[in-house]
């Protein structure tokens, strides 16, 4: 049926009407609603972090959505909505220093919103662009050291090492047990958990302020103190194969639990992931003089409609009463040194009491981040298989080095 | 004037969905930046530093040694083992499930592989190769290969060969189905004449059957090299490029140079020149069969 071409610009007249008079009238203002992204998927986290949450709608009357998503996420949405002069959420937290100082051009300051007395400088420099912060530390993950079960340990007559000769002749009993697959479990995936493992050597061997030279760049990953004090025994416990192939770091976990494996270098998160959160303790690295304390840092995209409310959420989190909460709960470090030792559960607590008898520096790749993280992630994954290429490595990762 | 009004909408979009990102692309690519803005003209300078990095080609390594070779080469050696096996593979199985009873629920049993998302794909190949659970290795294990058995997608030698594998896989659906529609329409008496004259089934399949199915073959091929020359999820998903960048591809390598590394410009010109490249090797081939 042949339809006269003058019912194209009436449709389109209609369609324009529509939307216009589908907008709320002026004068009244919409009821303001905060949408908070992060990258809290676990349950125990997501039910964590909305009790919190909880609180604040309670106390302010401001309604907040929660919308956990995944790091690609994170990482590609907001650059790109950013550059468009928009944002998908009015605060996020995330736990990359170097990507929220790179947008802090996009970002409302915070300097106001928190009391810096009650935080580390350590914590708080990262974020900071200009004199400017952008970021309040809310959440700390502790690297402390590699878990195990007591209960596997006991059995088989092992003790957690105090020196690193201890530790090495740990590793040769474990690898004497026939029922594991190796003395340690490594981790993959996006390639973190290869990264806090590396880490856990830099700072183990060659001192935290070693890990602070590297992020800073004074010290170059080819130099003899790293090449060779650090990598030198890693690749010595690699070539002797007391490390698995690298898998999953999730099903890692899992095979620890299931005694495929004698222990993990992990977070302190990993005690919700384990069957019997009774039966998962830590020893950290021998002798070790420090700690990375991962933050997780919440941030106000300059775009947000609601710049006030969100103002008033950053600077609620930024709290001792907020980050109790969520500390009472367990599987998390408040960076609000307020926030007192037996608030948490025991898990968690023996994380902070090892935390407070050593350095907390910051996580290494998450820090300097952009091409060398991804860099540092995959040539640890090549190590892993192919220790023997351990100079080359080192050379591909000074290449993108600060 | 009453066709311009009525293509007028779909114009719209196309320019605004397609014409203007591409252009923006190639303008992107020809500019400095300073985080997410265009400071000033560049030139070549984006495309000069993205031909002389190692992660582009690694003249050190290929071919002499194990990769990584460069995105660049990880491309081509896709081009030049992906895009045979498929096609190879797709003509046999459409050939022999025209000949076998109940060939079309097989077909479609072999098709599934194009329907699930290249995202799962990437997961169903690490698992098929990994070296505990993986049914490649349990194979490798069952014919007395154990010394093969290992985690194909954590080591550098197997890396890109594990997620090419994998990919012809989940990808060999397309092509059969392609060349099932091709065989049907090759006339059934050039068949019934080469019976006649007794000609051979070998003989009968390089004489009819290869040459009848050729306009299939091109689509297959170009399908497939567009493919191949934007492959991205499965890799990305499986190895993420690694270890040490032995399975990196292109447009892997512009992902990370946009959204990890935040340099436009070069995720840019990664992106411009794949598509220079996918565009000129389309054309070469389609005027080439003409």
């Amino acid at each position: 049926m042949k339809k006269p071409a003058w019912l194209v610009p009436i449709a389109l007249v209609l369609v324009i009407s529509m939307i216009v008079v589908g907008c709320p009238p002026d004068g009244v203002e919409p009821e303001p609603e905060l949408t908070v992204y992060t990258l809290w998927t676990p349950e125990a986290e997501l039910e964590a972090f909305n009790a919190v949450l909880a609180e604040f709608e309670q106390q302010s009357g401001i309604q907040v959505t929660h919308t956990p998503v995944d790091t690609d996420t994170m990482l590609v949405t907001f650059p790109t909505a950013f550059a468009a002069g928009t944002t998908p959420a009015d605060v996020v937290l995330a736990p990359f220093p170097a990507w929220i100082v790179g947008l802090s051009d996009h970002l409302l300051p915070v300097d106001a919103l928190l009391n810096k007395a009650e935080f580390a400088a350590v914590h708080l420099s990262p974020v900071t662009s200009a004199g400017q912060l952008y970021g309040i530390p809310f959440k700390m993950a502790g690297k402390p050291g590699f878990w195990y079960k007591p209960s596997f340990f006991a059995t088989h007559d092992l003790t957690p090492p105090d020196t690193y000769a201890e530790f090495v002749d740990l590793l040769a009993a474990l690898d004497d047990i026939p029922t594991l697959e190796a003395a340690i479990a490594s981790g993959n995936g996006v390639g973190w958990p290869l990264s806090d493992q590396t880490e856990g050597f830099i700072i183990g061997l060659g001192g935290y302020q070693l890990q602070l030279d590297l992020i800073e760049g004074t010290v170059a990953w080819t130099d003899e103190a790293v090449r060779v004090d650090v990598f030198g025994p890693l690749v010595e416990l690699l070539e002797a194969g007391y490390f698995s192939v690298p898998a999953e770091w999730g099903a890692q976990v899992e095979q620890l639990d299931n005694e495929v494996y004698g222990m993990m270098w992990m977070g302190d998160w990993i005690v919700g992931m384990v069957e019997d959160p009774e039966d998962i303790a830590f020893f950290p690295f021998p002798q070790t003089d420090g700690v990375v304390g991962a933050i997780d840092y919440a941030i106000i995209p300059a775009y947000t409609d609601w710049p006030d409310e969100a103002q008033q959420l950053v600077s609620f989190l930024a709290t001792r009463e907020a980050q109790e909460i969520w500390a009472g709960l367990g599987g998390y470090l408040a960076p609000n040194t307020a926030v007192p030792l037996d608030i948490y559960p025991v898990a968690a607590q023996s994380v902070a009491e090892f935390m407070l008898t050593v350095t907390v520096v910051p996580d290494l790749d998450d820090t300097i981040g952009g091409a060398f993280q991804i860099t540092f992630w995959d040539q640890l994954k090549l190590l892993w298989v192919a220790p023997g290429q351990v100079d080359d490595v080192l050379e591909e990762i000074q290449q993108e080095a600060p | 004037m009453r066709r311009l009004i009525f293509i007028l909408p779909a114009l719209t979009l196309v320019a605004l969905i397609v014409v203007f990102p591409a252009v923006e692309t190639v303008r992107g690519g020809l500019w400095s930046w300073d985080g997410l803005e265009m400071t000033e003209f560049a030139g070549f300078e984006n495309y000069a530093e993205l031909f002389g990095s190692r992660s582009f080609i690694n003249p050190a390594r290929f071919p002499t040694r194990i990769p990584p070779w460069g995105a660049l080469v990880h491309n081509l050696v896709w081009v030049v083992v992906f895009i045979p096996l498929t096609a190879l593979l797709g003509l046999f199985l459409a050939v022999l499930f025209r000949e076998v009873k109940g060939g079309s629920m097989l077909k479609s049993m072999i098709f599934l592989g194009m329907v699930v998302p290249l995202v799962v794909g990437g997961m169903m190949i690490r698992f098929m190769f990994d070296g505990r659970a993986g049914i490649v290795n349990a194979l490798l294990r069952t014919v007395g290969l154990d010394s093969l058995a290992r985690t194909w997608t954590a080591y550098p030698d197997t890396a890109l060969p594990s997620v090419i594998l994998g990919s012809v896989w989940i990808w060999t659906g397309f092509a059969m189905i392609i060349y099932s529609a091709g065989l049907e329409l090759i006339p059934k008496d050039l068949y019934e004449s080469a019976s006649v004259d007794g000609a051979s089934t070998w003989r009968t399949f390089r004489r009819i059957t290869i040459p009848m199915v050729k306009p299939a073959t091109l689509i297959v091929v170009i399908m497939n090299l567009i493919y191949v020359l934007r492959i991205f999820d499965i890799v990305y998903v499986a190895t993420r490029g690694g270890p040490g960048g032995a399975s990196t591809v292109l447009a892997l390598q512009g992902y990370f140079y946009a959204f990890q590394y935040h340099e436009f410009g070069m995720a840019s010109a990664v992106f411009t020149f794949l598509t220079i490249m996918a565009a000129a090797i389309s054309v070469f081939l389609v005027r080439r069969v003409r």
